[in-house]
């Protein structure tokens, strides 16, 4: 289909089923009510056939240019129907396990993530494993025809929301590093695991410590190969950059168009709204090529790592604009869901440069693979 | 993407042979061989592929030339060959003033490339829509000196009787392409720099290391190519989805990602990129003298914002 033909149609489809797809609550809800509003959506859209364009049809989708998922995420963001962040999380889980499950795994349950059934989670990061991926510790010993995991997951978002896990573990020594890591699809419900939800900072229980305990994990849950784990987790990252960076571009035009209807304008203002709309349309202009050849089949790598910087500079510096051009106390005091919606929006945007890799770690792969600076320090 | 009927073998050996042919006239003028390698057939078969390809070559290898006059007489449907009017510097406002108490007579201030000395006729679009020829002659052209002498600008002023009839010219549409072509050539001067940097930071030995193995340094260059891919994807999109704000834009994100190159690559490259010894020095000035022509980053930032503010909408501005 279309890009075009297809953005026409959802539009239409989306305006005849307003009032059904909109959110029961104000301004942006609490965790659990946006979980409900995330499922219900994605429930109707995937009824009317919608989710499934742009995924293989191998995999129980519809087919077409992953063009059409992109234009997908940013109508419904537009639209403020979803948390662009929750609804984005089927583009970082659901291709690495198209494309390293078996096939009959990935049919059974692909369809599962896009109808909204399920979350999944990204089992990747430890208490000692953050920026350096590859010192992962968390163990998955073979045993017959099973794997038995033992270890902890940290920063584990919407764990105690989720279904399934893509997991990575260590299956060869510690010092094999990114050579001795094994990735499985796992069963959240499955005996040993335990899961232990934190706040982050604006309040949200959107973060978990998982625990596995002698976790037993059928061979046929494995993604990819053994110790062929480190090649799955790199396939998922640019991932991570690129489709849901499209809907995030929606997310902060929507915000930045609510931030302008209520402020004045004055020499000053004029300043700071521009340099956030440059920020921001920097990042679209970038993302519309990664779209593209992603849509083209070019292997997504490195270079993403330049969309990741940007998506951190535009949604940092545009409520580093909010905070300043809001009426005094909107992110310090207020209480209406609003203005609460702007003081979550505001601190979540602090994570910008942490999640995902890190600022510096973008910085450090941009500078090795991309410049050819060779190695640091 | 932009309807090129130019594929990227074909578009790679274009870049080569401008390249080629610019290397040897850095700090000068390169319009003689651009001309030679075709840039006017190019100008009119594929404006985009052409503007692209040749603004970005001058940048990187700093080299003027007149093709900027080029891309503004076609916009405002004359021959390219004509010398052109530009802007007076820092703003976008047509150079020239007719009105009735005038009479027929054309006030024009504003500046002019280097070609426009000895031209016989220059043409001045003005704030009412119209352009018009005048003679050369009858306006004074003072040489700028400036941060960036080898530009070669001129201060352009006068009362002049036009040369043949006044006829509608789209100077907006002229506005657009400028900034389009203006932006590839500080992308381009940025790729310049930003190579420059890099090689002295693999070969400067420091600590018994290369000063490339030090984060510091890396991440200023890293930044420094961040900006420039933002720049240049501003570019392409001002070539898929044509308009005002896209041309705006790529013209701001080059802007910044000069001033990022400027910064970062001086930086990197210490006490020699702070010398005429080193070539820096000549992308350095030559991106700060272009920013300011045709509305500066920080101008346009803010008519962009200022644009916002007025019709209290954020467009979407590029679509998959």
């Amino acid at each position: 289909m279309e890009v075009e033909t297809f953005r026409q149609h959802l539009e239409s489809w989306l305006d005849d089923h307003a009032a059904e797809l909109a959110p029961a609550f104000p301004g942006a809800g609490t965790l659990d009510q946006q979980m409900t509003q995330l499922a219900k959506v994605k429930r109707r859209l995937f009824d009317a056939g919608w989710m499934q364009w742009g995924w293989p049809e191998r995999a129980g989708g519809t087919g077409g240019s992953s063009l059409l998922r992109a234009v997908l995420g940013e109508a419904v963001t537009e639209r403020d129907l979803v948390q662009p962040g929750y609804f984005s999380m089927t583009e970082v889980l659901a291709p690495t396990v198209v494309d390293f499950a078996s096939p009959e795994l990935a049919a059974a349950f692909l369809p599962r993530i896009l109808s909204g059934d399920e979350m999944w989670c990204q089992g990747f990061s430890e208490p000692d494993t953050g920026s350096d991926l590859s010192s992962l510790s968390c163990r998955a010993t073979p045993d017959r025809d099973d794997w038995i995991v033992s270890g902890q997951k940290l920063w584990t978002s919407l764990a105690q929301h989720s279904r399934r896990c893509v997991l990575l573990t260590r299956t060869g020594t510690p010092e094999s590093r990114h050579r001795g890591i094994t990735a499985f699809f796992v069963d959240m419900d499955t005996p040993g695991i335990t899961v232990r939800p934190f706040s982050i900072i604006s309040g949200d229980d959107e973060f978990a410590e998982v625990y596995f305990d002698g976790v037993r994990i059928p061979a046929d849950r494995m993604l990819g190969t053994v110790d062929g784990g480190w090649n799955v987790a790199m396939s998922l990252l640019p991932y991570e950059r690129s489709s849901c960076f499209w809907h995030r571009t929606a997310y902060l035009r929507g915000r930045l168009t609510a931030l302008i209807e209520q402020v004045e304008p004055d020499p000053h203002t004029e300043t700071v709204v521009g340099e956030a709309f440059v920020a921001l349309y920097a990042l679209r202009a970038r993302s519309h090529r990664t779209q593209h050849r992603l849509a083209a089949g070019h292997e997504l790598g490195a270079e993403t790592s330049v969309d990741k910087v940007l998506v951190a500079a535009a949604e940092q510096r545009l409520f580093d604009a909010a905070r300043e051009l809001l009426p005094a106390g909107t992110i310090e005091l207020a209480a209406d869901p609003e203005a609460l919606r702007w003081r979550d929006s505001f601190l979540y945007s602090r994570a910008a440069t942490i999640y995902g890799g890190t600022a510096e770690i973008q910085r450090n792969i941009i500078a090795k693979r991309l410049l050819h600076l060779g190695d640091d320090v | 993407m932009d309807g090129s009927l130019v594929d990227d073998a074909e578009r790679d050996l274009l870049i080569a042979t401008v390249a080629q042919g610019l290397a040897s006239r850095r700090g000068g003028d390169g319009y003689d061989v651009l001309v030679e390698l075709g840039w006017h057939d190019m100008l009119a078969a594929e404006p985009h592929t052409a503007t692209a390809v040749v603004f970005d070559a001058l940048g990187r290898a700093n080299v003027r030339s007149s093709c900027l006059a080029d891309v503004i007489a076609t916009a405002l449907g004359h021959e390219p060959g004509v010398a052109v009017m530009l802007p007076a510097y820092g703003t976008a406002v047509a150079p020239g003033v007719r009105g009735a108490a005038e009479g027929r007579q054309v006030i024009v201030a504003g500046l002019a490339l280097a070609s426009t000395v000895g031209a016989p006729t220059v043409l001045v679009a003005c704030t009412d829509g119209q352009a018009v020829l005048v003679r050369t002659t009858d306006l004074r052209l003072e040489a700028v000196s400036g941060i960036d002498p080898s530009l070669g600008l001129r201060v352009v002023s006068g009362r002049a009787e036009p040369v043949g009839e006044p006829a509608p010219a789209p100077w907006s549409a002229a506005v657009d392409i400028a900034r389009v072509a203006l932006g590839h050539e500080i992308t381009g001067a940025c790729r310049t720099m930003l190579d420059l940097a890099c090689d002295h930071a693999r070969g400067r030995m420091q600590f018994g290391r290369s000063i490339a193995s030090f984060q510091a340094v890396r991440h200023k260059l890293a930044e420094v190519l961040v900006a420039v891919e933002a720049a240049e994807a501003a570019l392409d999109a001002a070539h898929h989805t044509p308009s005002p704000v896209t041309a705006a834009l790529a013209k701001v994100l080059a802007g910044r990602a000069a001033s990022a190159a400027a910064v970062h690559c001086q930086q990197v490259l210490a006490g020699i990129g702070f010398t005429r010894e080193h070539e820096l020095h000549r992308f350095l000035l030559r991106t700060i003298a272009l920013d300011g022509l045709f509305g500066s980053a920080r101008s346009l930032t803010r008519e962009l914002g200022a644009g916002l503010l007025a019709d209290r909408t954020v467009p979407r501005v590029i679509d998959l």
